[in-house]
């Protein structure tokens, strides 16, 4: 059979052509990444490194990152389609379901902020929460939970990462976890989701007035990051390019296909490769342009997960083992 | 005795793309405007002049492993202990994950919001009858029942002839199976 002729009648909105989900998702998971990024970046960097530390992040980055998360879970509120019934999303926490993706990350999206806010009271001295609760004395009762999370910040730390890393490679499951889409179904997802987000948060940690010495550090972490998210890229190409025609079909999506300008020209170049040589010319004092560097990063680990969420819902398997676009 | 697994065939060589199927979905189970359970699809392949036509009335293909109840973050896709994927429509939250899960692109969102889906009018099997759409067809080329029964008329009907499901690779075990 060489020629294919696929007619339908069927003309559900969203479906025909399939775009149940809009800019809120690519959002989500962008933010999602983020904050997954700021909490493995931050907590591994003052708990193995705290000679370099500033203090003052161990309070900044656990706000920021409710903040960013607290955006984040707004998008995906916002993408909700049951009408006039927006309060239903409290059902997500009236249940577990073990199978469900979705149900682990709000789940993981909910032990979130307490160890965030744990970290926040461990970057504060008891003596300086003394200090604020005398002054503000609704603030009387953080005193002992101040104490107690100074005591325990190793733990809180060692929390936040596991969480963040957690966090990061749900981004990616999310998507993966739907054997109905070939671009998505692939198990680098996660991992390649989960590197971005590191990528991310390395690279808005590296625009705080630091320390050179840690600013460095957080160069390195985005240098790492960045080789690591250019191979798993390569990685998920070759994972579809080795599987079944639909996989076969996924790949050249982003090889020579409809997304190839926005893969290559936005993710790869803009994304990767650019702030790449900027960041090995600052770390070699060569050149210096980190906010620059950090745009970059965040456009195109933005435009990674839009360019994947909209690849995915563009694609539709034929019985014939072909596949049309929209 | 084992229990019931509602399936349902489709004669890829008896249908004529008429349409009726839908009209009394839409007609049985009060379908939004512009929105479809079924539908039919028309594909032509080969070269001229060797082409090759097959029509085929479409819905859920009532999954034995749906990938919409294993997705929903709140229980509201589910599945009957006959085999019928459902949605509670008072426990959706409209994510739509489901919708993506499912290769058929069975499901979309009520303008009420929630994600529908063919019931195999699971009203009507509580009163004896069969889904609307096998009782209009005008060529008999549905055929509803229970395949776990070896007297019933759907596992004659595969006992007898050959047939293919859809999208195996994606390991959902479809209950639709297309007479060849």
């Amino acid at each position: 059979m060489n020629g294919i002729e696929f007619m339908s009648n069927r003309a559900n909105p969203g479906i025909d052509p399939f775009s149940i989900w809009g800019w809120q998702i690519p959002v989500y998971l962008f933010l999602g990444g983020l904050v997954a990024g700021l909490m493995i970046v931050a907590s591994v960097q003052e708990y193995k490194f705290s000679e370099k530390w500033e203090p003052r992040l161990s309070r900044i980055v656990p706000l920021l990152a409710m903040v960013l998360l607290s955006l984040g879970m707004f998008s995906l509120y916002l993408d909700l389609d049951i009408k006039g019934l927006k309060l239903n999303v409290i059902r997500l926490y009236m249940t577990f379901q073990p199978t469900s993706p979705i149900s682990w990350g709000a789940w993981i999206l909910v032990i979130t902020y307490p160890a965030l806010a744990l970290w926040f009271l461990a970057g504060i001295s008891p003596a300086g929460m003394n200090g604020l609760a005398a002054k503000f004395r609704f603030l009387r009762f953080l005193v002992p939970l101040c104490d107690w999370a100074n005591g325990i910040k190793g733990k809180i730390l060692v929390a936040n990462t596991a969480i963040g890393i957690a966090l990061g490679i749900y981004t990616g499951v999310f998507l993966s976890s739907m054997a109905s889409r070939p671009v998505w179904h692939s198990g680098i997802l996660g991992p390649l989701f989960l590197i971005s987000g590191i990528s991310t948060g390395a690279a808005s940690l590296a625009l705080f007035k630091v320390n050179h010495d840690l600013a460095k550090s957080f160069i390195k972490w985005d240098i790492f990051a960045l080789v690591t998210e250019l191979v798993f890229l390569g990685l998920f190409l070759l994972d579809n390019l080795s599987g079944e025609a639909f996989h076969k079909a996924a790949a050249m999506l982003f090889l020579a296909g409809p997304y190839t300008g926005a893969f290559f020209g936005i993710v790869v170049l803009l994304g990767i490769l650019a702030p790449l040589s900027l960041e090995w010319a600052d770390l070699t004092e060569k050149g210096k342009a980190p906010v620059m560097a950090a745009v970059l990063v965040l456009i195109g680990s933005l435009a990674l997960r839009c360019v994947i969420v909209c690849a995915g819902q563009a694609c539709h398997c034929l019985f014939s083992g072909q596949m049309f676009i929209n | 005795m084992r229990p019931k697994r509602y399936a349902m065939t489709m004669d890829t060589k008896k249908c004529v793309g008429c349409s009726a199927c839908v009209i009394a979905c839409k007609n049985e189970n009060q379908v939004p405007l512009n929105h479809y359970r079924d539908w039919i699809e028309q594909e032509l392949s080969g070269d001229y002049p060797h082409l090759f036509m097959e029509i085929r009335s479409q819905r859920c293909n009532h999954c034995s492993d749906p990938p919409c109840v294993g997705i929903c973050p709140t229980g509201a896709s589910w599945k009957t202990k006959d085999g019928i994927v459902l949605v509670d429509k008072k426990k959706c939250i409209g994510c739509k994950a489901c919708i993506a899960a499912c290769p058929y692109d069975a499901r979309y969102v009520h303008p009420q919001g929630y994600v529908d889906k063919c019931t195999f009018c699971i009203h009507r099997l509580k009163s004896g009858l069969t889904p609307a759409c096998v009782e209009i067809c005008p060529t008999a080329s549905l055929v509803f029942g229970d395949i776990n029964d070896p007297n019933s008329e759907i596992s004659k009907v595969l006992n007898a002839r050959e047939y293919f499901v859809n999208h195996v690779e994606t390991g959902c075990k479809p209950n639709l199976y297309f007479l060849k």
